[in-house]
């Protein structure tokens, strides 16, 4: 039914709004201009997918009318992930699928890479432009020279990704992301030797001992974050869990919290070993766990007869608790009260930052964290931390032989990921700048962009900028025109989340493996194409030998494919109500299965209709599989660290214990800068949503622009009032913002969000932030960074 | 007849915004944009107020989601001369006819919860962003007041479907957009005439209180205290 504005006012001068007025009053209105927007009815469509803006894969159902407006997304009641419910991003969907911003064709720079001049080009000769380079590079041997810049993405795609460089013959494919799929956290990785992430049951903690994790604002996934924080204060749980938050500002985390602690900056891995210090003086640690499961703990002989120290000598010797009190800022009697509650309520977590390019934290600091968790036994129970299964996608065919592709693949990796400079690093990204402006390992040729944005993100976006405009041809996928993109040479425009289709594998905080469909919403907006159709299509257009390791005919072939391999594992059901959940895991515990489908034609059309499947159980006690370190044990002595250093011939066991160095002061530089995600951050992308952007900073009642927070002793003593501007310096430049006076601030600290980003306006504390990497694992420690301010 | 009511847990609550997004997304509330939110005029029916006490280093920070109190006695239905704002009795929600609203602003004064918006400015939205604007709910022009519904169409709509199918309705079937987004589960929602509901059983917890109940408003909205 369409309506116009002047059969309105047709309709209102009418007897019929009588109806509703009444009769009461006069029928012309003062304002009947601005009365323009019918907006028109629809038949009404449901359509199940998932959410693509942070990583956590929570299920949404999209309300569409007439098959072709997305007007409300809202959560999946069935999706085991957000049951029903969503977080604010989620909502904001609709928002960016309708986005003002969007690139609606593929682009060619015209101008100087930078100046945004683009002209508007057809998909064919985009594709032309990109295969006739990749096929240049494969006469001249050079396939190597080309590299992936990746940020969130898994499943199919990232499989096809890698099929495509090994294909092709290159090594590089480099992740970008703060949550890595595929990658532990540098100081969970040496005590555990695990290969994949570790997730935190918190909704089933009793306790929760977070350093510095600003798990209820940007977590990895936040609506099963907030669901666990509202299942720890049910009413029907008694007692209540509690939480505990330590960190050198008041988060929102930490005002959700029971305790706020502030500590100084940097010194958390101090506070997590005067815990452990006193566990062990007060013999309240879990003794049986340590014996049977740990490695390191007590000092021991080697068959050469050398004696080691252990982490309990090391600790008691290293750690005492006026000392750890001194370094910390934190009272003795709190560190006593901390260590108690967490050894009294068990199950407890403790939870450090997981975040790869948003990190305050060095990989000892992290080891620190960890080593609570192995002393008081927290693994593989329930309210404890757990090791998820990723769904098994069957794997692609092996590639076929190809020496020039064999050649490319075991060259160097342009990141130099894996040095002995970086010795725990899997990617690099940090570094890849580096190594391009000076050609090491040598030159690059061709870089491919896909979901990341690393001059918004990284510390080192200067010298981002300086790579992005040596490399000769630079390809983004970006749906946005976002700041890495703007330097790029030519665009080729992926579908947003909702326009495209893809498979989802991850898991639940229980462990639990879910697989989600991703699948169009409405039919794609503009002229943009799923970036996998993109790959397919270059493959066939290289060379016969790369086209012959993609013999699907498109993406939707490629989909059915490896799904195939879920189906095959003859476990779990499609999503359903919780009480089929409950008949799904009793079944299956006692060797039944009785999935709701028959065969794997009835399997694919129930993951398009209910959103995907699941598996409800988590086999726990897996011990081999959980700790993979040369001891199978959890280690407090990281034989990994030891393996991979035993180039340096370093021989004093305090470096493989977890010993964090102390936080350096810089001259000149008086405070120390934390820098914060928002809630309304994608994880690391802006999000072009007003509604986001109206609700960022609503505890500083500061909406849309950043703001700097200082403690209110702090500003008087540098003479600033509330709502002053002021600039924030260190070694590295200066921003300038609006001071907010916060009591929830250490005297030493100032706090900036992070990613308010405008036109000619400097407010992103990325620009100021330090470029020092973790010395082991070479990811970016924005705590490090040092600043002064003064008025502007 | 129905009283309409909702009991919010502030224990759970984590100031995740969820339901300020989801609230704007169903009701076609305007965006807002850097210039009017500085003036404060953004538009928002459902807001979460922070109240920030004590200082450094024992501040405490408390959140506290702010829906319309639809009150069982509303200030801003007596003073409103157009009757654009009111009463049902039948299902206890405080109503706002957004036709009729002559833009005097006297409920807005009224309002001891200073919770009713006023457009100040037109709404505007990109071409684009057209598209997801939700027909069951009508676009306010500028200059009138507009205020939280307990998202009365879809209330209005699950009726229907009852009819049409030729059965009872069911209490459950209606739920405002906020409650259905709440990730930790802090809202409720339900009939508080029905002594059996979920929110009649919270609404009689020690931990119950209501906003400003000395004023004799005798909100429907129940908040549930922190601590005991």
């Amino acid at each position: 039914m369409e309506h116009s504005r002047r059969d309105f006012l047709k309709f209102l001068s009418s007897g019929s709004v009588l109806a509703f007025s009444g009769g009461l009053f006069p029928v012309k209105f003062p304002w009947e201009d601005s009365f323009d927007e019918i907006v028109p009815q629809g038949i009404e469509t449901w359509v199940p997918s998932v959410c693509q803006l942070c990583p956590g894969g929570c299920g949404i159902l999209a309300r569409v009318l007439d098959g072709k407006r997305l007007v409300k997304i809202e959560g999946n009641p069935l999706h085991p992930i957000s049951r029903g419910t969503l977080c604010p991003k989620g909502f904001a969907g609709a928002q960016v699928l309708y986005s003002p911003f969007r690139i609606k064709t593929p682009l060619r720079r015209v101008g100087e890479k930078g100046s945004k001049k683009w002209e508007k080009i057809n998909w064919d000769e985009a594709l032309n432009l990109v295969s006739d380079k990749l096929r240049t590079l494969r006469t001249e041997k050079t396939t190597y020279t080309t590299a992936v810049l990746m940020g969130q993405c898994r499943g199919t795609t990232r499989q096809l990704f890698k099929r495509f460089l090994d294909a092709y013959g290159s090594p590089n494919l480099i992740d970008n992301n703060s949550y890595r799929e595929e990658t532990p956290v540098p100081g969970v990785f040496l005590m555990q030797g695990s290969p994949y992430p570790l997730v935190y049951d918190l909704e089933n903690a009793n306790y929760i001992l977070s350093f510095g994790s600003n798990w209820l604002e940007s977590f990895w996934s936040p609506v099963q974050a907030f669901r666990s924080f509202g299942k720890l204060n049910d009413d029907k749980r008694a007692p209540r869990g509690k939480t505990v938050q330590i960190e050198p500002r008041l988060s929102v985390t930490a005002a959700r919290s029971n305790h706020w602690v502030p500590i100084n900056p940097g010194t958390e891995g101090f506070l997590a070993l005067g815990i452990a210090y006193m566990l062990i003086k007060e013999n309240i640690y879990n003794q049986d766990f340590v014996s049977k499961h740990t490695f390191g703990f007590e000092s021991w002989k080697d068959p050469s007869g050398v004696v080691h120290s252990g982490f309990k000598d090391f600790v008691l010797n290293n750690f005492n608790l006026s000392d750890v009190s001194q370094i910390t800022g934190v009272s003795i009697d709190t560190i006593i009260r901390l260590a108690r509650d967490f050894a009294n309520m068990q199950p407890a977590i403790a939870l450090g930052e997981d975040n790869f390019n948003l990190n305050h934290q060095n990989t000892f600091t992290r080891m620190a964290i960890h080593s609570l968790n192995g002393l008081m036994g927290s693994f593989e129970i329930n309210g404890g931390v757990l090791l998820p299964k990723v769904p098994p996608l069957s794997n692609f065919p092996s590639i076929p032989a190809d020496p020039l592709s064999t050649e490319g693949r075991n060259k160097p990796r342009i990141d130099s990921a894996g040095n002995d400079k970086y010795p725990l690093s899997k990617d690099l990204p940090d570094n890849f700048p580096d190594n391009i402006l000076s050609d090491r390992p040598y030159p690059l040729n061709l870089l491919f962009i896909y979901n990341a944005d690393p001059v918004f993100t990284s510390p080192v976006r200067g010298k981002f900028i300086q790579a992005l405009k040596k490399i000769p041809l630079v390809v983004s996928f970006s749906s946005f025109m976002d700041e890495t993109s703007e330097y790029a040479d030519l665009i080729l425009p992926d579908h947003t989340y909702l326009e495209r289709l893809e498979d989802d594998p991850t898991y639940t905080l229980q462990g639990f493996q879910v697989l989600s469909l991703r699948q169009p919403v409405i039919e794609p907006l503009y002229q943009t194409k799923s970036t996998p159709e993109v790959l397919l299509e270059l493959s066939r257009k290289i060379d016969d030998k790369m086209s012959s390791a993609f013999p699907w005919k498109d993406y939707q072939e490629v989909l059915t494919f490896t799904v195939k391999g879920v189906f095959d594992l003859g476990k779990g059901d499609l999503f359903g109500v919780p009480f089929e959940e409950i008949w799904t895991r009793v079944l299956e515990k006692r060797g039944w299965k009785a999935p709701s489908y028959k065969n794997l034609e009835e399997f694919n059309k129930g993951i398009k209709e209910k959103g995907g499947w699941w598996d409800p159980v988590y086999k726990s006690g897996e011990w081999d599989r959980v700790f993979k370190t040369p001891s199978k044990k959890f280690e407090f002595y990281s034989q990994i660290l030891k393996n991979r250093l035993k180039n340096q011939h370093i021989k004093e066991d305090k470096y493989f214990l977890p010993n964090p160095p102390l936080p350096e002061k810089e001259e000149g530089y008086p405070l120390y800068l934390r820098v914060f995600v928002l809630h309304s951050l994608s994880t690391e992308r802006d999000l072009p949503s007003p509604w986001l952007k109206d609700t960022a900073g609503f505890y500083q009642k500061e909406k849309w622009h950043p703001w700097v927070e200082i403690n209110p002793e702090k500003a008087k003593e540098l003479g600033i009032v509330d709502e002053d501007l002021v600039w924030v310096e260190s070694s590295k430049g200066r921003i300038k913002l609006k001071a907010r006076l916060f009591p929830g601030t250490m005297p030493e600290v100032v706090g900036i969000p992070f990613g308010f980003e405008e036109e000619k306006k400097d407010f992103n504390p990325i620009k100021i932030l330090t470029e020092k990497l973790d010395p082991l694992s070479g990811i970016p420690n924005w705590g490090e960074t040092k600043v002064k301010l003064y008025k502007a | 007849m129905h009283r309409w009511g909702m009991v919010i847990d502030l224990a759970k609550c984590t100031g995740c915004q969820a339901c300020v997004v989801a609230c704007q997304a169903e009701n076609n509330v305007p965006s807002s944009n850097p210039e009017q939110a500085e003036l404060g005029r953004s538009i928002h029916w459902m807001e979460i107020l922070t109240f920030t006490e004590h200082e450094y280093p024992n501040v405490k920070i408390r959140f506290m989601p702010r829906p319309c109190m639809h009150c069982d006695n509303p200030p801003c239905t007596k003073v409103c001369p157009v009757k654009a704002t009111y009463y049902s009795k039948e299902e206890g929600i405080v109503g706002q006819v957004d036709l009729r609203c002559i833009g005097c602003r006297y409920c807005t004064t009224a309002c001891p919860y200073n919770l009713k918006s006023f457009n100040w400015y037109k709404p505007h939205w990109p071409a684009e962003m057209k598209n997801y604007l939700n027909p069951d709910v009508d676009v306010r022009p500028k200059g009138v007041v507009e205020k939280c519904t307990f998202c009365g169409h879809r209330l209005v709509k699950v009726r229907e479907k009852a009819k049409l199918e030729g059965r009872e309705f069911n209490p459950d079937e209606y739920i405002p957009a906020c409650v259905q987004a709440c990730p930790s589960g802090v809202l409720y929602f339900g009939d508080l005439a029905d002594p059996n509901s979920k929110v009649s059983e919270l609404s009689k917890s020690i931990r119950a209180f209501r906003l400003m109940e000395e004023l004799g408003t005798k909100p429907k909205v129940i908040y549930l205290s922190e601590e005991v």
